[in-house]
């Protein structure tokens, strides 16, 4: 997966959770959850929906999935290979 | 026979408005099928059917807001069904019958837009001609729905809902028949509240993002700051969900006597067995603390019925079962207060898949009835980025509410050590009337041991199971 795949399906995941967001507008280094105001439950449907759209798995503690560029990382090198 | 009523959604709900309706006369329906969408100051919420039947006759049109428990529909029962030919239901009209209309909504829509049926080609099955049909045809878009209620309207109170004489856009039930050049000139789907409330405080509802279904607009989507009036503050007339909660709040404030109490819990053996209970589960399965928490005062609330019930007529009634109210907030801003029934009774898997149904229908739309019935005591979680401790304040008419701050890592002694744990704080805010200190003490020593004995919890078998282990 490229990194504009990744953001796209990030993006897409967001629709139904945060419609309102606009990727471009957020740090892509900084708390996902503060950066668009989810709460865990957002953020586990987001791990769903990313676990459904591209069969990657984000562990909920994986701290790498909680920065939007952390998050594109993992989705595009695989969750296994960032330890 | 049956009739269908407006259902009470939420303890402080006196009327509702008919925003949609989902079946039409001669549709059969089943038990627990959503037949119709009801707004109320809070949200709309999905209304369904409680028994098995034909749908006689619709008798309150869409657009109307009637007080609770005014009859909204005709259902018969399956037996007499076979009696009521279903192709001919009904019809309150003396109109020659198009066979290609069943619905008298869709009828009388087209009286009021003066739209000719004889000349509409209908898009619903079988040719039927639908509404949507209509309002295309109408000579200039839809116009807002008159407000003509069924039934007499109790005296409204000030605060929640605007008087007729106060809505520029609803239009008098005599000339409705007449489709006058100042209606909307676009379509833009909206409930008839947001209209008036839109054009009260001069909000442009093509500027709107509607929340409901195909982009429609509701009360809660519009600006509650009245962007277009900025010099005329209005204190007493919000509505919405906001207004709803500042009254409820208000009324605790006044009425119930609340103590507080709180705990500082150990979270570390409940989520070592969270962490268990998740492994190996793909993200979808996999359970939140909330849901744990959920799991605690539940099963501590069957045992302490002084937290669990309402104050009604001067008096404790104690509830059968434990139905939690949570607390959902929006990304709109405001809060949902759905109920999970019968949550003593459920694991906690089940707790979670109640909880994210709801939290997915408090944001999304499409709260039903059921998911509104009365809560005998409310949780509020404030979450990962949520304060340390929540003193609450209980929601009239129940006697408790249970809150729980942030979970985090904090300083705690264990065997004389001070140790790096999770803990969250739980608080109880409690009705004075209903309980005192020793019965709350009672109550947050039993969440205590739930979360720090989570072999008590309903976690269910084992996890992982063996069908599990294989896809590792």
């Amino acid at each position: 997966m490229t990194p504009d795949q990744a953001h796209e399906a990030i993006a897409a995941a967001l629709s139904s959770i945060a419609p309102e967001v606009d990727l471009t507008q957020v740090d892509p280094d900084g708390l996902m959850g503060e950066e668009l105001d989810l709460d865990s439950m957002d953020l586990l449907e987001l791990r769903a929906a990313l676990h459904d759209r591209t069969g990657v798995e984000i562990a909920a503690d994986d701290p790498s999935g909680a920065t939007l560029a952390g998050l594109v990382r993992l989705l595009v090198e695989g969750p296994g290979s960032s330890g | 026979m049956g009739l269908f009523t407006m259902p009470i959604l939420g303890a402080d709900m006196d009327q509702g408005t008919i925003v949609e309706w989902r079946v039409q006369p001669g549709d059969a329906v089943e038990r627990g099928q959503i037949v119709a969408v009801v707004e109320t100051d809070k949200a709309a919420i999905d209304v369904e059917v409680f028994e098995s039947g034909v749908v006689e006759a619709l008798l309150v049109d869409e657009g109307s807001t009637v007080p609770v428990g005014t009859p909204l529909a005709r259902i018969s029962a399956p037996d007499q069904a076979g009696a009521t030919p279903a192709p001919s239901p009904v019809v309150p009209e003396a109109e020659p019958h198009d066979p290609r209309v069943s619905s008298p909504l869709v009828r009388r829509r087209a009286h009021q837009l003066g739209v000719d049926l004889d000349h509409l080609t209908g898009s619903g099955p079988g040719g039927r001609i639908t509404r949507d049909d209509v309002e295309r045809a109408a000579p200039s878009g839809p116009a807002p729905q008159p407000a003509q209620p069924a039934a007499p309207a109790p005296p409204a109170p000030p605060a929640s809902v605007p008087s007729p004489a106060s809505a520029p856009t609803s239009a008098p039930a005599s000339t409705q028949d007449r489709v006058t050049a100042e209606r909307p000139e676009r379509r833009q789907r909206a409930t008839p509240r947001a209209r008036r409330l839109a054009a009260d405080r001069s909000i442009d509802l093509s500027t709107v993002r509607g929340s409901g279904r195909r982009g429609a607009i509701s009360a809660r989507d519009l600006p509650t700051d009245g962007s277009g009036s900025p010099t005329a503050p209005e204190p007493v007339t919000r509505t919405g969900p906001r207004a709803a909660a500042a009254r409820s709040m208000e009324r605790s404030q006044r009425e119930i006597p609340h103590f507080h109490l709180w705990d500082t819990v150990d979270l570390e053996p409940a989520l070592a067995r969270l962490e268990r209970h998740n492994q190996d589960r793909p993200p979808s399965d996999r359970v939140l603390p909330a849901a744990v928490l959920l799991a605690s005062v539940a099963a501590a609330a069957r045992q302490v019925p002084e937290v669990n019930g309402w104050w009604t007529d001067g008096d404790l009634v104690t509830s059968d079962t434990v139905d939690l109210g949570t607390v959902v907030s929006l990304r709109t801003g405001g809060l949902a207060t759905p109920t999970i029934q019968r949550a003593d009774e459920l694991t906690v898997d089940e707790l979670m898949v109640r909880l994210r149904e709801l939290v997915e229908r408090s944001r999304r739309g499409g709260l039903r009835a059921s998911d509104m019935t009365n809560a005998s005591l409310t949780v509020t979680n404030l979450g990962d980025r949520g304060a340390e401790v929540v003193h609450g304040m209980i929601q009239p008419p129940q006697v408790a509410l249970v809150g729980f701050g942030r979970i985090a890592v904090r300083p705690f002694v264990i065997d004389g050590r001070v140790e790096p744990r999770h803990t969250v704080v739980v608080s109880l805010a409690a009705d004075h009337r209903a309980s005192d200190g020793r019965i709350g003490s009672r109550f947050l020593h039993l969440v205590r041991r739930q979360l720090a004995e989570p072999d008590r919890l309903p976690f269910g078998p084992t996890s992982p199971d063996p069908s599990r282990r294989t896809t590792t």
